[in-house]
């Protein structure tokens, strides 16, 4: 036996190896069919169902776009909160939103079921946007412009909290957006307002 | 045969011990203790950070520590444990287990590797000294930019970071120079490629990953720190900068960062099994290639970190697809291992149950990464808990668990002792449970939103339970690490007959030698025709060889110990060190001067020269 010398690509025999069962290929058959229907609804969700994010991003200078988004607050100003302006765009407008370390600012109050393209940016930090209790995220990164056409569905007060770690002000960097529905009619802070624990900050 | 001349030479003196022979060896089993101990002290540190960020999260609104505290905690036991734990444990069965299983007698570069454990020492402690100047790295273990700027972290909390991490890339980097090498050239007479032991092919394309990945980070971390100390713009935006430019070559280094972290483990859990279920490794071919296959596309999928940036629609469904194809070849490992203990005979001994272990938490962990690497899914799923409690079952339930069934499985042939398998079994059942307990729940409370690295939580997100979980599981985990170590102790105070060569009818050459073996490991170079060459042997023997006596300790000529990689390793550690908190001239002079010196003493040395006594 010493004589024998494995090409290492050989099979080693003995009785941990048998031809595959017919079963075992109707097995491999049926799952291989079910990772093309996972592959295929790829991109079809993305077409159809609407899912991907395909959100536009652009570079930016990050003073002109604070800039800019402090005229469109001033523009469309229509109450404050502890210091914060509450802006009220119309529908269809190129909506700002400005992170600033550790805030966001304005406090945008959006109607629901109308479209806005929603610009998106940092003044000096690399943070993170995610609408809670929505759970989704984008990086928001200084020199870059992210823009999403958003259509609100729900009615809510909603909480923007920081999703990429921003250093020591990070837990406690809690921003709002309102969500009035196609009335006007602002609606009372409700339960998942109060959720963050830097809502009340 | 040689042996026979050798067995009835005298023996003058015994093999030198004491604390100076230890910080001359250029032994790589003695070496390879070092890694193994330095890195388990390491190990301990990042756990007791997690226990202190676990208690800071048992309750709402945790005050335990400022959040100051806690950035540094997290950021250090990400870190730690990454490079100062999982790494070096690696590199202690590198060390260790490579030469013995290929037949050689020591790695291709002897001091080189002692180099090697000097710089990972000095960066270990460099990195930890922080803890003493009250800046520890903060940043996170990515450290994005430009949280990492000048500007917005002043202190030398990211100076400690860059520059530890710059000096641990470089033990790296040459420990991954020697083993490739080690594995290319000293393989024992007869042994062709693929007839390697799985573990010995793991490490080696875990070599090929470090040799690809780690100028990466070093080239990241270099332009990082001359941001830092002299003021230029790469990830700076007010400079016409890039943050992203950071996170590219992050990850272009990080994604296979974890497969350097994995790879080794797959090698140790593919020589467990086999062993405890008498059968050779079911599809060692495809075990080979479907390994290489995960390094190779390993490097094409670094983005899928980066899908919350907005790359784009082509961009994402070209890195979730890469990132998806990946689980093809770990599928073909997961199904070779089944496959393997598929209608053996098996024995559940300690090392067994935790490489079955290993299998049931590592696909849970895997699943869960198929599921972030779709972009919708992952755009609700990054930064939060769900993606803290998919990398600690691929890390902790993957890797930890096959390091400590390593563990288990070789500690007779490193330490000639037996482990007690009712402890080893406690320790397991410990662990299992201690780790799903504490990570199991952070899948649920990632899913309703809990954002990882965060200080506290509020008492109306409905947090709190999941978290007292999570905390309960840590003191588990912990209390598993104390069963571990009385194990360790228990034993080796006893007097137990030592180890035999072979405890565990192990495959491999390592089991031929006595335990602990000589400094030499084989007096004379085993012939090797095929794989599992000791079942080989064995089988041709008819069924077991005779224990291995030793031969006098000076049978074979080994290099002499040397001091000058210490020197070498100094003198890194200084010139780079001179980089915390700015640039100092004058340190770096001195580094470089000792740095010469090292090299240039080490280079004229004659590794064989008599010693004179």
């Amino acid at each position: 036996m010493l004589t024998k010398v494995h090409t290492g690509l050989d099979p080693v025999p003995g009785i941990w190896w048998r031809p595959a069962h017919k079963s075992e290929k109707v097995w491999v058959a049926i799952a291989f069919a079910w990772c093309m229907v996972l592959f295929a609804m790829m991109p079809l969700w993305h077409f159809r169902g609407g899912q991907n994010p395909a959100g536009v991003r652009t570079r930016v200078d990050p003073r002109a776009f604070h800039e800019r988004t402090m005229e469109f607050a001033a523009q469309y100003k229509v109450g404050e909160d502890r210091g914060t302006p509450i802006v009220q765009p119309p529908p269809g407008a190129d909506v700002y939103l400005t992170a600033l370390t550790y805030s966001w600012y304005p406090i945008l109050q959006l109607v629901a079921g109308k479209e806005y393209m929603l610009h998106i940016s940092s003044r000096d930090m690399n943070h993170g946007f995610s609408l809670y209790p929505m759970n989704i995220n984008f990086q928001i990164i200084p020199g870059y412009d992210y823009a999403l056409r958003v259509t609100p569905t729900e009615a809510g007060d909603f909480r923007i909290v920081c999703n990429e770690f921003c250093g020591i002000g990070h837990h406690a960097m809690v921003g709002r957006m309102i969500v009035v529905d196609s009335t006007g009619a602002e609606v009372a802070d409700n339960a998942s307002a109060r959720v963050l624990g830097g809502a009340s900050r | 045969m040689a042996t026979t001349a050798l067995e009835h030479a005298p023996a003058h003196h015994e093999e030198a011990t004491g604390i100076w022979s230890w910080i001359t060896t250029v032994d790589h089993k003695r070496i390879g203790i070092m890694y193994g101990v330095t890195a388990f002290l390491f190990f301990l540190l990042g756990g007791l950070e997690a226990l202190v960020i676990r208690m800071q999260l048992w309750g709402p609104d945790g005050r335990l520590v400022s959040a100051e505290v806690y950035n540094q905690l997290f950021t250090m036991h990400g870190t730690t444990m990454i490079f100062l734990g999982v790494m070096p444990l690696s590199a202690m069965y590198f060390n260790y287990m490579i030469p013995l299983q290929l037949g050689a007698r020591d790695v291709a570069f002897p001091r080189l590797n002692a180099f090697s454990y000097w710089v990972f020492l000095l960066g270990g402690l460099i990195i930890n000294a922080s803890w003493f100047f009250g800046a520890a790295p903060n940043g996170g273990w990515f450290g994005y930019a430009n949280l990492t700027s000048a500007q917005y972290s002043p202190g030398l909390n990211i100076d400690f970071w860059t520059v530890g991490l710059q000096i641990l890339g470089v033990a790296s980097l040459a420990a991954a120079v020697n083993f490739f090498v080690t594995v290319i050239n000293l393989r024992a007479p007869g042994m062709g490629m693929m007839h390697m032991p799985m573990f010995v092919w793991m490490s080696f394309i875990t070599q090929i990953l470090l040799l690809l990945s780690f100028p990466i980070i070093t080239v990241a971390l270099v332009l990082l720190m001359i941001d830092r100390s002299f003021g230029t713009h790469f990830f700076v935006p007010a400079g016409g900068g890039d943050p992203i430019l950071w996170q590219h070559l992050f990850w272009l280094f990080g994604h296979p960062e974890v497969y350097i972290l994995i790879l080794p483990s797959f090698g140790i859990v593919s020589e467990i099994l086999p062993v405890f279920s008498r059968k050779p490794l079911f599809g060692y071919a495809a075990m080979v290639f479907s390994g290489a296959f995960i390094a190779f596309v390993g490097f094409g999928v670094w983005a899928h970190h980066m899908f919350s940036t907005g790359m784009g629609p082509f961009a994402d469904a070209f890195f979730a697809l890469a990132t998806m194809i990946i689980a093809i070849p770990t599928g073909v490992k997961i199904f070779n291992w089944i496959g393997t203990v598929w209608g053996g005979k098996l024995e559940f001994k300690t090392p067994m149950l935790f490489a079955l272990g290993f299998i049931a938490m590592f696909i849970m962990g895997g699943l869960s990464g198929v599921m972030h690497a779709s972009p919708p899914a992952d755009l609700q799923q990054t930064d939060t808990y769900f993606i803290v409690a998919h990398f600690h079952y691929v890390l902790f339930g993957g890797a930890i668990f096959a390091l400590t069934g390593g563990a288990y499985y070789w500690w007779p042939k490193m330490s000639g002792k037996m482990l007690d398998e009712g402890l080893g079994t406690l320790h397991f059942w410990l662990m299992m449970i201690g780790f799903n307990l504490t990570f199991f729940p952070m899948h649920i409370v990632g899913l309703n939103g809990m954002p990882r690295r965060v200080y506290t939580y509020s008492a109306e997100s409905n947090f709190e339970l999941l978290n007292k979980m999570e905390t309960v599981g840590a003191f588990l985990l912990g209390l598993a690490m104390l069963v571990f170590m009385w194990n360790i102790l228990k034993t080796w105070r006893s007097h137990q007959p030592p180890a035999p060569a072979d405890p565990w009818n192990g495959a491999t050459l390592e089991w031929a030698i006595p335990s602990p073996p000589q400094h030499f490991n084989f007096p004379a170079l085993p012939r090797v025709h095929g794989r599992d060459a000791l079942w080989e042997m064995k089988r041709v023997a008819g069924g077991t060889l005779p224990e291995p006596t030793p031969v006098a300790h000076d049978a074979v000529p080994m290099p002499n110990p040397s001091w000058k990689p210490l020197v070498a390793a100094l003198g890194v550690a200084i010139t780079l060190g001179g980089f915390i908190g700015g640039s100092h001239l004058w340190v770096h002079a001195v580094g470089l001067v000792v740095l010469f010196y090292g090299v240039y003493a080490w280079a004229f040395e004659d590794p064989f020269a008599a010693t004179g006594h």
